[in-house]
């Protein structure tokens, strides 16, 4: 059998399951500073998982406050919009795309998305960049790796089995399979989707940001990457970090010894996430 | 008794602990000083200003054998996961994870 070429797996992308309208609309209005709690508590109350899930969030042990929050609005008096923006996406997204196989358990892949998420705001709070854009864009930066799950399962799954056995790195197992990688077929599927064009460019060069003019979010969640696998979020079992682009990190004016009193926030961040999503091991 | 300093998220917090470093607020302004004890108000307080990692003293009653042999897992860890070939920025990045690995566990 011959796996699918890129345009036929974006052809067949409807094999993933649509982003639910929580999501879209929290992801377009990323960069709207007059969107308003209003118009998200109106959607969220739309959808009666979602509201469960933030009001258990709200109420678990991770923000631990004495008294009960029992409604949307209250919610987001208390943990704030920014929380409540990011814990509505990431549901939305790890509910929706919950598809898995004995060899591929999208909840590992979560895990580790919710590591370059976490990573990839702390970096972009210390740079004054758009910290959500930043962790949305963390947060799908994999998607590819379900598209070609979703539409190619098998050729998905030798992807893994020669990752295992060969050592490889998932770039390199996917391009020796399909012939193309999980970032150029999640950033095309993002740019299908109409999201902004710098989630898609973080997606397109979170591998290789000098491979293209990606902007700062491909160096962004390139070494926001890099540094949850450094820091082990996720700890995959066959976890190895990749190559570090060094021109990424100056543009990002990164030094590590300096960044690395963010590591034990970013450690912290990464519990609280996974906590409230209820993704914790 | 011996304490070290680890740092916490919110939710981790308990009455009775000892901060071991000032808590500051986003803006930079002091929430609550260095070695101030923690009751449920004040966790409530930090809780509510979305304050994700507090620095704490708590009991260490690891023998340096224990200790040795944490260090000694982590740096097996990190060989493992930055296996392979390096650019000099992987090898600086090693560096901190190493230093910040080796800080935490002591």
């Amino acid at each position: 059998m011959i796996p699918p070429t890129l345009t036929e797996v974006l052809s067949r992308a409807s094999a993933l399951p649509t982003l639910p309208e929580v999501a879209s609309f929290i992801i377009s209005t990323i960069e709207d500073d007059t969107s308003n709690a209003d118009s998200l508590v109106a959607l969220l109350n739309t959808d009666p998982a979602i509201v469960a899930r933030i009001l258990a969030a709200a109420n678990s042990s991770v923000f631990g406050l004495s008294s009960r929050v029992d409604s949307m609005r209250e919610a987001i008096l208390v943990l704030g919009l920014e929380e409540i923006r990011s814990i509505t996406l990431a549901t939305a997204i790890v509910d929706r795309f919950n598809m898995k196989s004995a060899c591929f358990d999208p909840r590992m892949l979560w895990r580790h998305s919710m590591g370059v998420a976490t990573c990839a705001r702390v970096i972009a709070e210390e740079n004054q960049f758009n910290a959500e854009a930043a962790f949305t864009t963390g947060l799908l930066h994999d998607i590819g790796q379900l598209l070609l799950f979703a539409v190619a399962p098998k050729f998905f799954e030798e992807v893994l089995a020669r990752r295992q056995r060969l050592d490889e790195t998932i770039i390199e197992a996917e391009r020796a399979v399909f012939g193309f990688d999980h970032a150029i077929a999640g950033g095309e599927l993002i740019k299908n989707w109409r999201l902004p064009a710098d989630i898609a460019d973080g997606i397109y060069g979170h591998h290789d940001p000098e491979s293209g003019d990606f902007g700062e979010m491909g160096d962004l969640i390139h070494v926001a990457e890099v540094l949850s696998h450094a820091l082990d979020l996720g700890e995959l079992p066959n976890n190895r970090v990749p190559d570090l682009s060094g021109l990424a990190c100056a543009r990002m004016g990164i030094e590590w010894p300096a960044f690395s009193a963010k590591f034990a926030e970013i450690e912290a961040r990464y519990e609280e996430i996974l906590n409230a999503l209820s993704l914790q091991y | 008794m011996k304490t070290r300093s680890i740092c916490l998220s919110p939710g981790r917090l308990q009455p009775g602990m000892t901060i071991a470093a000032a808590i500051l607020t986003r803006q930079g302004d002091e929430l609550l000083p260095a070695n101030c004890v923690l009751d449920e108000s004040l966790i409530e307080r930090i809780r509510r200003r979305m304050i994700h990692c507090i620095v704490v003293n708590v009991p260490d009653d690891r023998d340096p054998a224990t200790i040795a042999h944490e260090i000694e897992t982590e740096e097996k860890r990190l060989t493992y996961i930055f296996r392979g070939d390096s650019r000099e920025e992987r090898a600086e990045l090693l560096s901190a994870v190493r230093l910040f690995r080796r800080n935490q566990a002591q």
